[in-house]
């Protein structure tokens, strides 16, 4: 008797996924519900139990890339069950050969081939949109270990690797290009403090209060809150938020669902959700779905101007700088303001410079306005 | 207690701080610097101090809101009561007991707004440290008026029932807030009641602080010894009226002065003076510096900061943050 | 492994479980020691009258102590009876409780778990049938949960016990008498505050259930599904904190929101739940949010009148049409 363990069904990621520990030897002894394996999307790893009591068997390997469904392992009575139960699998089911051959690369290892793929990345109705072929690697010079002294190997791998092709394969399909705009937060920053007394359950964050502000202007702007699929330009009727949440070893991106219609209260307490369960690794792929648009902020860092990379199928994204006092020209005199700068990063295939401009001067004109941000932020 | 003249000076010192410091906070009304309204409890200071001179520090002790006496006989720091009497940052409630006193590094345990609410909490702090083994009394010091509580029933029937540690101290000042204590009570003392529940009492003369360290010694030595609860009741007289402000137009001026005559604070000084253990001069030594203490610590609390919105929303969970 | 046991047992086994594990913990209350209810029935076999304390029917004064021997460091669970008798406790439960840790600036915590259960339907009549959780979601500092499983039951039950903060676990009697059942670990386990669950998903209609009305809201869901609506039933489990998040990611989704609660309708948990919704997901909702609730009547010893009295699935199947 034997019992399979399969990968399973990562909700959007059905391929894609790494095998990055197997927690126990061939042929040891598991209970029920021990962990057993760990398997990584681009965006979360995934702890695999053990189904049943028994000896385990794995039939993948550490760096694996496997699938939804795929066979992962067995745990069964004993090493005869297991064989008997893997002579009746199909040749690619069984434990791949100890190593590759050498020279034979693999077609996934080469480093600017990964295409990440984004049909399900966009709301429901969205249509995948045609990729575009990749772009051949440029040679990339060899780099011998030899005799070098090497301080740690990082495995390019699982998340890390996710992030670098979304990343590359994001630049390789755009005509993404960044306008900075300074922008006085001084009355933002005093509101804030106000903000106490009435989100006592929840401390409002700069990021809270521009998520707000940004659904706001993108409802003025819509054509920023839009999508490239295949011959159209879909425009959204709905404001998804990408909230950029920094990892000790990576980067997620949760998204705060119809930003413009929750209120402020609302909205802060979801980002701390998503932050939370990001640093746990328990994002689900409802959590980081769809979004239309992206916030990322420099946080406490010492950044002042940002160029964000857009964060495929949306068409923009807004960084924030560091927030700090500046010297500043306010009401015809010199005087120090708490300055910021917003970078906003938007594809020309679709966001013409104006438009993009005429964004972005509203999101600085409400940020400075204390009339319109007491009115969005509520 | 005779021969032990350094009590007697002790709780003479105690007796003069309270009175001072209440004097002062009434001062500090009157010149509009501090906002906190005074409820004092003038001529009642040999009761406070000698319910509490007998108490170890581990002993808990529940107070009454008139006055500081009990507090200052429990050793609380004059400093710390100025900074929650103004609501500072740094007192140890972090400004936000108010009146309500609290001190858990002298084990006391807060200060009940709605009087006699603490009775059964008291009998609560017994209970724990039965449970636990702990050789630590509770003393819950009351007004006669408060004993008019419904809970006050309950809690003297619980403390006798599981033979708790604990000793129930009246302090009988003839005054229920704005009124005689003869429009509350049918009767002229409280403490036969305690007897309903089997609970041994007494009855002391309030105004000796002798008669009332004696009699309090007693009673804490018999609850910690594991024989159960014990009530003393203390006759004394409420000099002041019930709170700042309140002109004590109901009061009769004649019997006022009557109890005048019998100031706790005048009796002790007279049998410090007769037995020889203090000098006029020593004594107006005493009073001088007790004042300057009394001034510094008002002063240092005048300087302290004020909590601000940080402290607003702490403190309501042992988590963090408030939940709306 | 688990094994499936009543809702009484769980609790039963939560309150034996902790006294095992913390000789801090102890039960008290009135008659615990027979248990009207049989939620501490046998208790007192294991853990010998000391740790099952059968306290005199006073309830202001048994929550007292209760919460002076919690100041104190142990662990009470104390047991109001009915939830009716919890207005006999009301001093303790809105002014002292949920206060005592923010007046004392922190110095004290109140790790006090309180027991009571709740609800009509027994023909008990008008003041052993209520439901007033509404009373006490206005006092900060306490913590109010509604298990409606075994499984609930027992974890958020261990859980309470466990938290340094008063907690009030409400019981419905109908859970109790009426014998549910149902899968409970023999492993220890313990559920975290302000964690709804979702007992039955659906796109159209989001109805939050408190209680023993999510098994009313699972009807009512049955029997909309014939008609074609789409009912998500979410169990609150947890009355404060709330669940705002997983509440209003279902209402997000479907645009559509009744509450359910057993108590009356003016001031209650669906008022809240109402006025949450308005202030800051407004534009999501695509009807009026709709309140299931008792009526603004005392409950009637007429075994009809108290069936009409009480919320039920034509009520809340009625409530979901208005929304529609």
């Amino acid at each position: 008797m034997a019992t399979e363990i399969r990968v399973p069904k990562l909700g959007m990621v059905q391929s894609d996924i790494t095998v990055i520990e197997l927690s126990r030897s061939d042929g040891d002894a598991v209970d029920k519900d021990e962990k057993v394996a760990v398997i990584e999307t681009a965006k979360v790893s995934y702890d695999i139990y053990a189904p049943a009591e028994g000896r385990i068997f794995y039939l993948k390997r550490v760096k694996d890339k496997v699938a939804s469904g795929d066979l992962l392992g067995v745990v069964a009575e004993s090493r005869e069950a297991f064989e008997r139960f893997t002579a009746g699998l199909a040749p690619e089911e069984k434990k791949a050969p100890e190593a590759a051959p050498a020279g034979a690369p693999e077609p996934e290892e080469d480093a600017w081939g990964v295409t990440l793929s984004f049909e399900e990345e966009g709301p429901a109705e969205a249509k995948a949109p045609a990729r575009p072929a990749p772009a051949p690697s440029p040679a990339l010079p060899q780099v011998d270990l030899e005799g070098r002294k090497i301080l740690e190997r990082i495995p390019f791998l699982g998340m890390r690797r996710a992030i670098a092709d979304n990343l590359v394969a994001s630049l390789q399909t755009g005509a993404q290009l960044t306008i900075v705009s300074k922008t006085d937060m001084t009355g933002l920053e005093a509101f804030r403090k106000e903000l106490v007394l009435d989100y006592p359950d929840t401390k409002i964050t700069y990021v809270d209060m521009l998520v707000k502000i940004l659904a706001f202007a993108l409802r003025d702007y819509p054509i920023v809150n839009a999508t490239l699929v295949g011959d159209e330009i879909v425009v959204w009727d709905e404001v998804h938020m990408g909230v950029a949440v920094a990892l000790e070893d990576g980067l997620v991106v949760p998204v705060v669902r119809n930003a413009d219609r929750k209120g402020l209260g609302a909205v802060s307490r979801e980002i701390k959700r998503l932050s939370r369960k990001a640093r746990q690794n328990e994002l689900g792929p409802d959590d980081y779905q769809g979004g239309t648009f992206t916030l990322t902020s420099g946080g406490k860092v010492e950044t002042d101007i940002i160029t964000p990379i857009i964060n495929p199928p949306q068409s923009a994204i807004l960084a924030v700088g560091r927030i700090a006092p500046q010297p500043a020209v306010h009401q015809g005199e010199l005087c120090i303001r708490t300055l910021t700068h917003l970078c906003l990063t938007h594809d020309h295939r679709i966001i013409d410079g104006v438009p993009a401009s005429l964004f972005l001067g509203r999101v600085k004109e409400i940020i400075e306005s204390p009339e319109l941000f007491r009115k969005v932020l509520r | 207690m005779n021969g032990q003249n350094d009590i007697l000076e002790a709780l003479y010192r105690r007796m003069i701080l309270v009175r001072f410091m209440e004097e002062t906070h009434d001062r500090l009304l009157k010149e509009g610097k501090i906002q906190l309204m005074g409820h004092f409890g003038t001529g009642q200071e040999a009761v406070a101090v000698g319910v509490t001179g007998p108490l170890r520090q581990e002993d808990i002790l529940f107070g009454t809101h008139r006055g500081v006496g009990e507090f200052i006989g429990k050793g609380m720091a004059p400093k710390d009561i100025w900074l929650e009497y103004m609501g500072k940052k740094d007192s140890p409630c972090h400004g936000k007991g108010g009146l309500h006193l609290c001190d858990r590094e002298r084990n006391i345990p807060g200060l009940v707004a709605t009087l006699g609410s603490d009775f059964s909490i008291a009998v609560g702090t017994a209970l724990a440290s039965k449970m636990k083994g702990t050789d630590q009394v509770t003393l819950y010091f009351v007004g006669e008026g408060t004993c008019n509580q419904a809970d006050a029933h309950p809690s003297m029937c619980m403390a006798a029932l599981w033979k708790l540690p604990i000793v129930f101290s009246v302090c009988t000042n003839q005054f229920c807030e704005l009124s005689y204590m003869c429009d509350h009570y049918p009767t002229g003392d409280v403490a036969p009641r305690a007897a309903a529940y089997d609970i041994p009492f007494e009855i002391v003369d309030g105004q000796d602080i002798e008669k009332t360290y004696e009699a309090t010694r007693k009673a804490v030595e018999h609850a910690r010894g594991g024989n159960g609860p014990y009530l003393v009741e203390y006759k004394t007289y409420r000099m002041a009226t019930h709170f700042s402000g309140d002109p004590g137009t109901y009061v009769n001026r004649d019997e006022l002065e009557e109890w005048g005559r019998r100031d706790p604070i005048v009796l002790c000084r007279e049998m410090l003076l007769e037995r020889g253990i203090l000098s006029e001069e020593e004594d107006r030594k005493l009073r001088d510096g007790i004042q300057a203490e009394v001034d510094e610590a008002v002063e240092a609390a005048f300087a302290a900061p004020d909590p601000g919105i940080e402290d607003l929303f702490k403190d309501v969970y042992s988590g963090e943050g408030v939940i709306q | 492994m688990s094994r499936t046991i009543t809702f009484s047992q769980a609790l039963n086994e939560a309150m034996a479980e902790e006294m095992r594990r913390d000789p801090g913990v102890f039960v008290m209350g009135e008659d615990v020691r027979v248990s009207a209810f049989g939620q501490t029935a046998g208790l007192v076999d294991e853990f010998g009258e000391e740790r099952v304390l059968n306290t005199p029917i006073a309830e202001n004064a048994i929550t007292g102590a209760a919460m002076g021997a919690a100041m104190s460091g142990l662990r009470p669970v104390l047991e109001l009876m009915f939830m009716d008798f919890t207005m006999l406790a009301m001093d303790q439960l809105c002014n002292n409780l949920g206060q005592w840790r923010y007046i004392t600036g922190g110095q004290y915590t109140i790790p006090l778990t309180i027991r009571t259960a709740c609800g009509a339907g027994m023909r008990m009549g008008y003041g052993h049938s209520q439901c007033l959780q509404s009373q006490l979601i206005q006092a900060p500092g306490l913590m109010i949960v509604e298990p409606s499983t075994p499984y609930d039951a027992k974890g958020l039950l261990k859980a309470a016990i466990r938290s340094d903060d008063p907690v009030i676990v409400v019981e419905s009697k109908k859970l109790i008498f009426g014998g549910v059942e149902g899968e409970v670990p023999e492993e220890d386990y313990t559920l975290p505050f302000g964690e709804a669950v979702v007992r039955k998903e659906g796109k159209d209609v989001t109805v939050a259930a408190v209680g023993f009305m999510t098994y009313e809201a699972l009807g009512a869901a049955q029997a909309l599904a014939e008609e074609g609506v789409d009912v998500e039933v979410i169990d609150l489990r947890s009355i404060v904190p709330m669940d705002k998040e997983t509440l209003f990611a279902s209402v997000e989704k479907t645009g559509r929101l009744v509450t359910v609660e057993e108590g009356r309708i003016r001031g209650g948990i669906g008022a809240e739940i109402a006025a949450l919704a308005s202030g800051e997901y407004f534009s999501l909702l695509k009807a009026p949010v709709q309140r299931v609730a008792a009526p603004m009547v005392p409950i009637a010893g007429s075994p009809a009148l108290e069936d009409l009295y009480l919320p039920n699935k034509d009520t809340i199947v009625r409530a979901v049409r208005r929304t529609l």
